[in-house]
């Protein structure tokens, strides 16, 4: 009697208890229990997914599949380490003939006084916490990754995250003790300050619902080509300047519309990175949380 | 009622696997979800209250691990769970046509609660990008999936069934021998 009761209003009960959980998650009620029960599952979650990278790993059996993959590996960390370190090489350059100009504007203005200043402080892997992809969002709407690394490491919300060397992969969302969720730029709240590095015209790289990206608002006027270098402007203050984010893959250009648009091509592939690097030493403007419009 | 001592570790399983590996697979945009089957087939199998249980629990576990609004894939769960432990559609045919049907229905409305969901919390929704190029694949994917789904779980079912009560495909409920 008992029993069947129960069983009738169960799930009734269960119901409204998720609902009760929805409107406290928006007012932060639950951070400290969500912090709890993180504690017990991060470890849980880690240990899955080593386990189920080593499964996966058994299903190649022939000794030189193996072999001609990781030779592929291999080259392909050259290229995207190559491509990075050019990329890198093209923002020198261009700093280089900013900072002549700088010099020259200087010279002949030699009543004034100026100060250098340094918007990024990249760190090494060894003083900066490095987190490894753990979990991937189980929900398909959303584009977010789960890594190792939360607030005992000193990552705070609105850190910039990034993968292979200076390319950024998207910014802390949510913190944890020893996790963090990072809202990948592919997610479709994620906007970013951008800039064409070719051209320096400004832009917004936007995700979009297939995951895709595309730079938004760039005006008419300025020019822009397949093959241009997508890096953050650092405009707003949310995200330092000189980051890469891809590549313009496809430029779409309307003369009766007031800006023009460009589908990038990201640098890296969102789905295939394993360490991420948090830059710790930037201190974003907005305090409010990332420009995503996601709540710390 | 499955022991919660099988019930969470089993459920929680479920949705580390969901997480860890099936998050990753995408076929033509169609996502399979395990903690969708086993919540949706099990309920078939033992009706709305043990459904909305594995529902609860699993969604928890994925909210957990979710950027999303804490209870968003819970409640989405509990609402599927729910309905694929009523009555219905018993008479048109076997128990792998009728998973099939309701994997097929059922995770096309859980994706459009999610959606639900995620525009009541905020967060921009291409509603018709996400039905078209997400929801409906899904719904196939898991729809095909869900009959396998069923045939293992009844496994567990008639291995954790109590003893002297059988079950009845037409009429599922319980009956002493």
């Amino acid at each position: 009697m008992r029993s069947a009761f129960w069983r009738s209003w169960l799930p009734l009960l269960l119901f409204l208890l998720t609902l009760t959980l929805l409107v406290l998650h928006e007012t932060q009620a639950l951070r400290s229990v969500e912090n709890g029960l993180q504690l017990v599952f991060a470890p849980l979650q880690r240990f899955t997914s080593t386990l189920v990278d080593r499964a996966g790993g058994l299903f190649h059996t022939a000794r030189q599949v193996r072999e001609l993959e990781a030779q592929v590996q291999q080259l392909q960390d050259q290229v995207d380490a190559l491509s990075v370190e050019n990329i890198r090489l093209q923002t020198f350059e261009a700093e280089v003939t900013q900072l002549r100009d700088l010099l020259g504007f200087a010279a002949t203005n030699p009543t004034w006084t100026f100060m250098g200043a340094d918007v990024v402080g990249r760190e090494a892997c060894a003083q900066a916490p490095c987190g490894e992809v753990i979990g991937q969002e189980p929900n398909p709407y959303l584009r977010y990754f789960t890594i190792n690394a939360g607030a005992e490491e000193g990552v705070a919300v609105g850190m910039p995250v990034v993968a292979g060397g200076a390319v950024l992969v998207g910014r802390v969302a949510e913190v944890g003790p020893h996790t963090a969720k990072v809202q990948l730029l592919s997610d479709t709240a994620s906007d970013v300050a951008a800039m064409l590095q070719q051209s320096q015209a400004t832009g917004v790289v936007a995700g979009q619902p297939d995951g895709s990206l595309r730079m938004l608002y760039i005006p008419q006027d300025e020019p822009l080509e397949v093959g241009d270098v997508v890096l953050t402007s650092g405009l707003g203050g949310g995200l330092p300047r000189g980051l890469v984010i891809g590549q313009v893959a496809e430029v779409y250009r309307q003369d009766v519309a007031l800006f023009q648009e460009a589908a990038i091509r990201p640098a890296v592939d969102y789905r295939r990175v394993g360490l991420l690097l948090v830059i710790t030493s930037f201190q974003p403007l907005v305090e409010e949380g990332p420009e995503t419009g996601v709540q710390p | 009622m499955l022991s919660l001592y099988i019930t969470i570790p089993l459920v929680t399983a479920f949705a580390l696997l969901q997480d860890v590996l099936l998050s990753r697979v995408s076929l033509l945009g169609a996502r399979p979800d395990l903690l969708f089957l086993a919540v949706v087939c099990w309920a078939l199998l033992r009706g709305s209250a043990e459904g909305v249980v594995w529902a609860f629990i699993g969604g928890l576990v994925l909210d957990l691990f979710s950027g999303g609004p804490m209870g968003g894939l819970t409640l989405a769960y509990v609402v599927v769970a729910f309905l694929a432990g009523r009555q219905w559609g018993r008479e048109l045919g076997s128990a792998a046509f009728q998973s099939l049907l309701l994997g097929l229905g059922l995770c096309f409305l859980f994706h459009v609660l999610l959606l639900l969901v995620l525009t009541w919390a905020g967060h921009p929704v291409a509603w018709a990008h996400s039905l078209a190029a997400i929801a409906a694949p899904s719904a196939v994917l898991n729809g095909v999936l869900a009959p396998f789904a069923h045939w293992v779980l009844r496994w567990l079912d008639r291995r954790t069934r109590p003893e002297g009560l059988v079950f009845d495909v037409r009429q599922p409920r319980y009956r002493s021998r």
